[in-house]
């Protein structure tokens, strides 16, 4: 039978009713709270005859993780609780929790007006300019994330890992907010209430949305397994994880050396910074080059030559293939495999080069359109035709543009329902060509 | 400013104030609290620490004496005339309700 028992600690730290009612429940069924790993949020219960054990919180607004020791102040309260009857049992920063076995022992707190001004008075220390920081950082980093989105749209959004990332960024933006609006709601909603003689509200809406935050990060991990494969996502999990285990480790050396809380902190911090910049930049490197080596790759390519001409051998390239939940994109080369007695092609092997991309969503059509036009209005030379509107008919298709090179070869940009097609010949496609190019693109 | 800080007393704030006319310590506080008001006022340990901290931080409290953990206060001159006027307050009130209970008697 096991004697230990271990849960992530997630509330809030001003829901102090959330906490003391789950360690109240949890010394009912038997499971004493033994301590609480700060750095990592777990709690560790022992097993213990199921009592009815009070389970209070109080805040000591001098407190720090960082702290070398308690402070005096600390060390008065607890010995002051203690003369009340109540058991320090853990600390987390400013929050400290403590227990009574007996039911007629004075409350903690009796007072809410005090209560809530201690509980403010440690947010504005710690975690309120934290939440204020991350919000705001994060929301300049979505910026600059979700801005790469209007400027190159077509490779952000079918690579999975950067639309993985957009979705990261949006989701800590969300997070961010949510804690900062959370407690600035329920501090607003607490401070009418003790103004009204009412006991404090519960932070039930945090406890509602850790549910959301566990959904959202699994769904997260599914992803990042989906766009890199177990063992690269494994290796980001355990990356991270060494650099937190790493941090704890160097602060809690700092505090046992007795240095002050500042420099803890600013040495803690270094390292998470650092440490995330090195986990990225190594794991990255890693991912990239193996996409990159696999990137261009013989056969397999949705169109080739001779499905539109008689032509003997035809070499197929796929030069970028990939994929996201939002939409794919492809570049191929397809070419006849026609030589001369020199080994060297001949110049008039029939050659296409294509690329596609299909969209999942009708709203990113308009933003691939442009960039597709953009780019098949780049590749024209100077003195060639323009490009004229053609007649979609054929293709079978909503919209199609034009152009004819003057070496012979044209170039089509074609729009379907939720695809777009850019496709050069090296030659002019006759309308039997073209049915049977539509053929394969028309869904 | 202390007195805007606090605004009217609370009932805990006024008698740990009244405790402290004279020296005590914290466990001192609460049991006298709870002697002086035959058991109806309660304070906690945790509200009683961290008012002990924020009258300190007012002023209207010292500290005098420290013995290990044991920290010792008394109320300060600003400490008695934020009691004094609560109590004027709380007599206003009481000569208000009188007034106007003994005017409604009357009639």
């Amino acid at each position: 039978m096991k004697d230990k028992r271990r849960e992530l600690m997630d509330y809030a730290m001003y829901d102090y009713t959330g906490i003391q009612q789950r360690l109240t429940r949890r010394a009912a069924e038997g499971w004493r709270l033994e301590k609480v790993n700060t750095g990592l949020g777990i709690w560790t219960y022992r097993r213990a005859e199921p009592a009815k054990v009070r389970y209070e919180v109080t805040y000591a607004p001098s407190g720090s993780e960082f702290n070398p020791r308690p402070t005096d102040d600390e060390e008065a309260l607890t010995d002051l609780c203690a003369q009340a009857g109540w058991y320090k049992v853990a600390s987390l920063a400013q929050m400290h929790i403590y227990c009574n076995e007996d039911p007629d022992a004075v409350p903690l707190e009796t007072d809410d007006s005090t209560r809530l001004s201690t509980i403010h008075a440690a947010m504005k220390k710690n975690l309120l300019p934290s939440y204020i920081v991350q919000a705001v950082m994060w929301t300049v980093l979505a910026g600059l994330h979700w801005s790469t989105v209007f400027l190159n749209p077509i490779n952000i959004l079918t690579t999975g890992i950067t639309v993985l990332n957009l979705a990261m960024t949006a989701w800590l933006v969300i997070m961010s907010w949510t804690n900062l609006l959370d407690y600035c709601l329920w501090h607003r909603r607490a401070k009418k209430a003790v103004a009204q003689g009412q006991p404090l509200p519960e932070a039930a809406f945090y406890r509602k949305f850790r549910l959301v935050i566990w959904a959202s990060i699994v769904l997260m991990l599914a992803g990042l397994l989906s766009q890199f494969g177990g063992t690269s996502a494994l290796w980001y999990t355990a990356g991270y994880l060494a650099v937190l285990i790493l941090a704890l480790g160097i602060r809690d050396t700092i505090k046992a050396e007795g240095r002050s809380a500042w420099f803890n902190r600013a040495v803690t911090f270094a390292v998470i910074l650092v440490g995330i910049m090195l986990v990225n930049g190594i794991i990255t490197g890693i991912t990239v080059g193996v996409n990159r080596s696999g990137r261009d790759r013989d056969g397999a390519v949705p169109m080739t030559v001779s499905d539109l001409a008689p032509v003997g051998e035809v070499h197929e390239l796929t030069l970028e293939d990939q994929s996201s939940i939002l939409a794919s994109y492809g570049r191929y080369d397809v070419c006849e495999d026609r030589f001369d007695a020199n080994g060297r092609r001949e110049e008039d092997a029939l050659q296409l080069q294509y690329e596609v991309v299909d969209a999942k969503l009708d709203l990113l059509m308009p933003l691939f359109r442009e960039e597709m036009e953009e780019e098949f209005a780049a590749n024209i030379y100077p003195d060639e035709n323009g490009i004229v509107q053609a007649d979609p008919a054929p293709w079978g298709a909503e919209w199609a543009l034009y152009y004819s090179e003057l070496t012979g070869g044209e170039g089509w940009l074609i729009g379907w329902d939720g695809r777009i097609l850019d496709l050069r010949a090296s030659w002019n496609l006759t309308p039997e060509q073209i049915a049977a190019a539509a053929e394969i693109w028309a869904q | 400013m202390p007195r805007e800080k606090f605004g009217a007393l609370t009932e805990q704030m006024f008698y740990i104030l009244m405790c402290l006319r004279s020296e005590c310590c914290g466990m001192d506080i609460m049991t006298r609290i709870e002697d002086m008001t035959l058991g109806r006022v309660k304070v906690g340990p945790g509200t009683l620490y961290n008012l002990l901290e924020q009258f300190a931080d007012a002023g209207y409290i010292r500290l005098t004496k420290v013995e290990g953990r044991r920290r010792s206060y008394i109320l300060t001159d600003r400490g008695e005339t934020a009691l004094r006027e609560e109590y004027r307050r709380i007599c206003t009130l009481a000569g208000d309700y009188r007034r106007f209970f003994e005017k409604e008697d009357g009639q």
